[in-house]
């Protein structure tokens, strides 16, 4: 009898300090890493986004809005990643859902000038794919923490302590990429990509990126960019293209093909991957590890 | 005399119609012709605050150590101006101090285009960028 008494008393509080976590839903898998990270036992993740979808091309579903007006906050990247935005606060707002958006508390960067016979979008468009600078992570890292210490403020000194550790982590990572790009010249450092996803990887380390689409996954490369390009990578002796883990399109080939490069590995660009690219660190590492090897 | 005037008048009008229809030698705008390379030597001066093992080194360049440890380091790379290459620089304290430094500075023409200050306790290990 003692021992069933014990079991409930444990179910109860187990059930009580379940019940105190901050319900979060998130609409990108670096968000939804940060959050785990900062928010630890106290936080409880929802991805809404999930490893190897293709955000471009989301939209929320009925049962998504559903499960996102049952939060306390809702995480996006804002800087137009997510076209659905404003439709979808406006669908929760009266559930008292808070949202978080990492791209007010970055520096965001210009698109790349892409030509626009390939695809349209509004001049001086910003860089939606901020979380490719370890500096914006560390920013937003200091943002969900803030949000979350709002949302329980009980929680205020394990928030911060973890956000701190988190920031040390990512102190260390910007060590290592360094270091590592440290080995590759500089007239090496042109990146072909699938879609420009990489601008802020770029400005951060003096990377050229010559993306065979746009700023979407959406965008389609004429064919006489496609051309261009071939042309340019043969000039320019470019040794390897990359393909990404959300797409892999055939022109790729049609270009590792006819210039001479090497399809130098997967790149993480829309978010994170699975097993070891499955967080924040482990995906720069990849990413960093794949262009060094096909470049050097 | 009908005949000639109708050559004539095909004739002339045939000179438009070649004009446009004749195959142009394509223009092929080369992008692969590099500007040519301007080397510069670039002055690296690395301080420590206290005695230590110092190193640099770059992408094609050799590698300096100081040997036995030192207070200073100076070294020349000549590199290309428009794209210098990162310096990996080392030191390895002989008396670890909770605060010890590490200055690097990088001139080039006379000019300071560089001057950072690295911390750390036992060793410090980093890049700088040249702009």
């Amino acid at each position: 009898m003692r021992h069933i008494f014990s079991v409930w008393i444990f179910i109860g509080l187990a059930t009580a300090v379940w019940a105190e976590s901050i319900k979060v839903a998130s609409l990108s898998t670096v968000l939804s890493d940060i959050a785990r990270n900062v928010g630890g036992d106290r936080v409880e993740v929802r991805e809404i986004i999930k490893p190897g979808s293709d955000p471009h091309l989301y939209e929320p579903t009925p049962g998504d809005i559903k499960k996102i007006s049952n939060v306390q906050i809702v995480l996006a990247n804002g800087l137009g990643f997510e076209p659905y935005l404003d439709k979808l606060r406006s669908s929760v707002e009266k559930s008292g859902v808070t949202f978080v958006v990492a791209g007010s508390a970055v520096k965001p960067i210009a698109c790349m000038e892409v030509d626009h016979h390939d695809h349209s979008h509004a001049d001086n468009a910003t860089d939606p794919h901020w979380w490719h600078s370890i500096a914006n992570v560390e920013a937003v890292t200091l943002q969900v923490r803030d949000a979350f210490i709002a949302a329980d403020p009980a929680g205020r000194t394990e928030f911060e302590a973890n956000a701190k550790a988190f920031e040390d982590k990512l102190k260390s990572l910007s060590k290592w990429v360094r270091l590592e790009l440290a080995a590759l010249p500089k007239s090496k450092r042109i990146l072909v990509t699938s879609h420009d996803a990489l601008g802020y990887f770029a400005k951060d380390y003096g990377f050229e990126i010559l993306p065979v689409q746009g700023i979407s996954t959406s965008d389609q490369p004429s064919s006489q960019k496609v051309r261009h390009l071939i042309q340019e990578i043969k000039d320019r002796q470019v040794k390897a293209i990359f393909a990404e883990n959300i797409e892999n399109p055939k022109v790729l080939r049609q270009i590792t093909i006819e210039s001479g490069a090497n399809l130098g590995g997967t790149l993480y660009a829309d978010g994170l991957g699975s097993g070891d690219a499955g967080t924040y660190l482990g995906m720069m590492r990849s990413n960093v590890t794949t262009i060094v090897g096909a470049l050097q | 005399m009908r005949l000639v005037i109708l050559i004539c008048f095909l004739a002339i009008a045939g000179i438009p119609v070649y004009l446009i229809t004749r195959s142009r030698p394509l223009l092929v705008q080369s992008s692969g012709e590099l500007p040519a390379k301007k080397i510069v030597p670039y002055e690296i001066t690395l301080t420590a605050s206290t005695p230590a093992h110092l190193a640099l080194a770059a992408v094609g360049q050799k590698p300096v150590e100081s040997s036995p440890s030192a207070e200073s380091l100076i070294a020349t790379y000549s590199m290309d101006a428009s794209k210098p290459e990162d310096l990996v620089v080392k030191a390895r304290f002989v008396s670890p101090q909770k605060n010890a430094a590490l200055r690097i500075q990088v001139q080039a023409s006379g000019k300071m285009l560089k001057d950072a200050t690295l911390w750390g306790s036992e060793s410090i290990e980093d890049v700088i960028s040249i702009p």
